[in-house]
């Protein structure tokens, strides 16, 4: 699963991104990807404001940190069949 | 991706291909200036004429009261400006009223003028979001020399009283100035009947080109221009006339007219549809008034979903609508028009606006209405409550119903 970040290099991004990579510890097929809130990729995903979270298409999170057990709970039920 | 399906046409319309092609010699050969004397001008300032009688039609005015601007908020300006502008040349200021929810355009102006020494009176609506016409009129004081309400509002679809206000400025001698962006070609316009003195529109809201709107003048009203230049448009707006722009218009216009009931009857159908969500998917309810209202705008508050979530990942599914909070300053603001009714932030952050077009089809729509269904019960789990926020005891839908 792949993990895209929108960070503006602010403490609440900067939250975002530790709760991933604390996430990640336990999902190591989680890849996660940081990317300039500002970028195309986050104009795609309607990312207005920072810290933006898009797993595997989709967009979980605009403007605040999504905390640790929602992406947990999320991966959980999005993991692919085989990895289930 | 799937089929597009654009719900967003309150922000803007796609210009009709009759309009396009109504254009087109316009961006070609007969490129003249309309000032100009000779032949090409005079055939091009006859195309124009056509435009403004088309324009002049759909509001039922004489196309001489017709003002061609840039836009809807040009329009606004100068009609606001133009007004308080005239007064300052006769070495007065005085009061103005207007609303809470009107659209930036008139309400940044207002905001200037009050930094010119003019008072400002920004009533509140109901919390339909509906203007109480007693409240405007008991909002006005001996020197209100303007009243400027919406006609329709553009995040909610509500249609304002502008009859019953523009009765009680002309008994207080004021003049009325509708923004009508949303209501021409929607609803029925006509500027006798309704009684307003300024009124302003655009193009773009009803499958014309962006970059052109227009400025009734009734005859008689004193507007200092914002922009004399050459002194084209009877002198109300200077630089020369964007033709294509103008003749887009025109056509589009006309089109609005002649589908007038054929677009209607359909925008209400589609509206039947998207009703559905009231009723098929948990606790959703229509903010503003079901009656009192446009048929092709609903803003729905589907409680516990982040509407901005929503719209995101709607928009990964080919579904365009949009929200009302707005980014300021790296920080999600809540809509100021849901506020101006008294609605929680929450309410806000939780609301979304659906506006249907000529072309959406009742499938389409059907189809949006089952992925909203499915996208509110995934967003729901996403977000806590304690997360998202809680609707206050004063916001007017939620808390009667007992779901927030």
């Amino acid at each position: 699963m792949r993990a895209l970040v929108f960070s503006d290099g602010g403490p609440e991004s900067q939250a975002q991104i530790d709760i991933l990579h604390k996430v990640a510890t336990r999902f190591p097929d989680l890849d996660v990807v940081v990317a300039p809130f500002d970028s195309d990729d986050a104009i795609d995903a309607g990312i207005l404001v920072a810290p933006g979270l898009v797993i595997d298409g989709v967009t979980l999170s605009i403007g605040r940190a999504l905390s640790a057990g929602r992406i947990r709970r999320f991966i959980e039920q999005h993991k692919p069949e085989d990895d289930a | 991706m799937s089929e597009i399906v654009y719900l967003d046409h309150a922000a803007t319309t796609p210009v009709d291909p009759a309009v396009r092609d109504a254009m087109l010699p316009y961006l070609g050969e007969l490129f003249a200036n309309p000032s100009s004397i000779h032949a090409a001008g005079r055939t091009v300032r006859q195309a124009v004429s056509r435009a403004r009688s088309h324009v002049a039609e759909l509001i039922a005015a004489p196309p001489e009261s017709v003002v061609f601007t840039g836009g809807g908020t040009e329009s606004d300006v100068t009609a606001l400006l133009g007004a308080a502008f005239a007064r300052e040349r006769v070495g007065e200021r005085g009061h103005i009223v207007t609303s809470a929810f009107e659209h930036p355009a008139v309400l940044e102006c207002c905001r200037f003028l009050e930094t010119r020494g003019f008072r400002v009176t920004y009533v509140r609506p109901e919390a339909n979001v509906v203007l109480s016409a007693d409240a405007v009129a008991e909002a006005m004081q001996p020197d209100t020399f303007l009243v400027s309400i919406m006609m329709v509002n553009n995040e909610t679809g509500t249609l304002q009283p502008i009859r019953s206000i523009a009765a009680a400025a002309h008994e207080r001698g004021a003049l009325m100035h509708t923004d009508a962006v949303q209501a021409l070609g929607k609803t029925e316009v006509d500027v006798e009947d309704l009684g307003v003195d300024l009124l302003s529109g655009s193009a773009h809201k009803l499958y014309g080109p962006k970059g052109v709107g227009v400025l009734y003048v009734r005859p008689g009203v004193d507007l200092v221009p914002i922009a004399p230049g050459g002194g084209q448009e009877r002198k109300r707006r200077g630089g020369t006339e964007n033709v294509p722009g103008i003749i887009g218009f025109g056509e589009a216009a006309r089109l609005a007219r002649v589908h007038f009931h054929e677009r209607q009857a359909h925008a209400q159908r589609l509206r039947q549809e998207l009703m559905r969500l009231c009723t098929e998917v948990r606790s959703v309810r229509l903010n503003g008034d079901a009656e009192q209202a446009v048929p092709h705008i609903a803003n729905f508050c589907l409680v516990y979903v982040d509407a901005l979530l929503l719209v995101s990942n709607l928009s990964r599914r080919g579904i365009f609508i949009s929200v009302g909070s707005a980014c300021a300053s790296g920080k999600l603001e809540p809509s100021y028009v849901l506020k101006s009714a008294g609605m929680s932030d929450f309410a806000s952050f939780t609301s979304a606006r659906f506006s249907t077009g000529k072309d959406n089809t009742v499938e389409q729509v059907s189809r949006v209405v089952d992925e909203v269904g499915e996208l509110a019960e995934f967003l729901r789990q996403i977000r806590t409550p304690a997360e998202i926020g809680q609707c206050d005891e004063n916001c007017p839908c939620l808390w009667e119903e007992g779901v927030a």
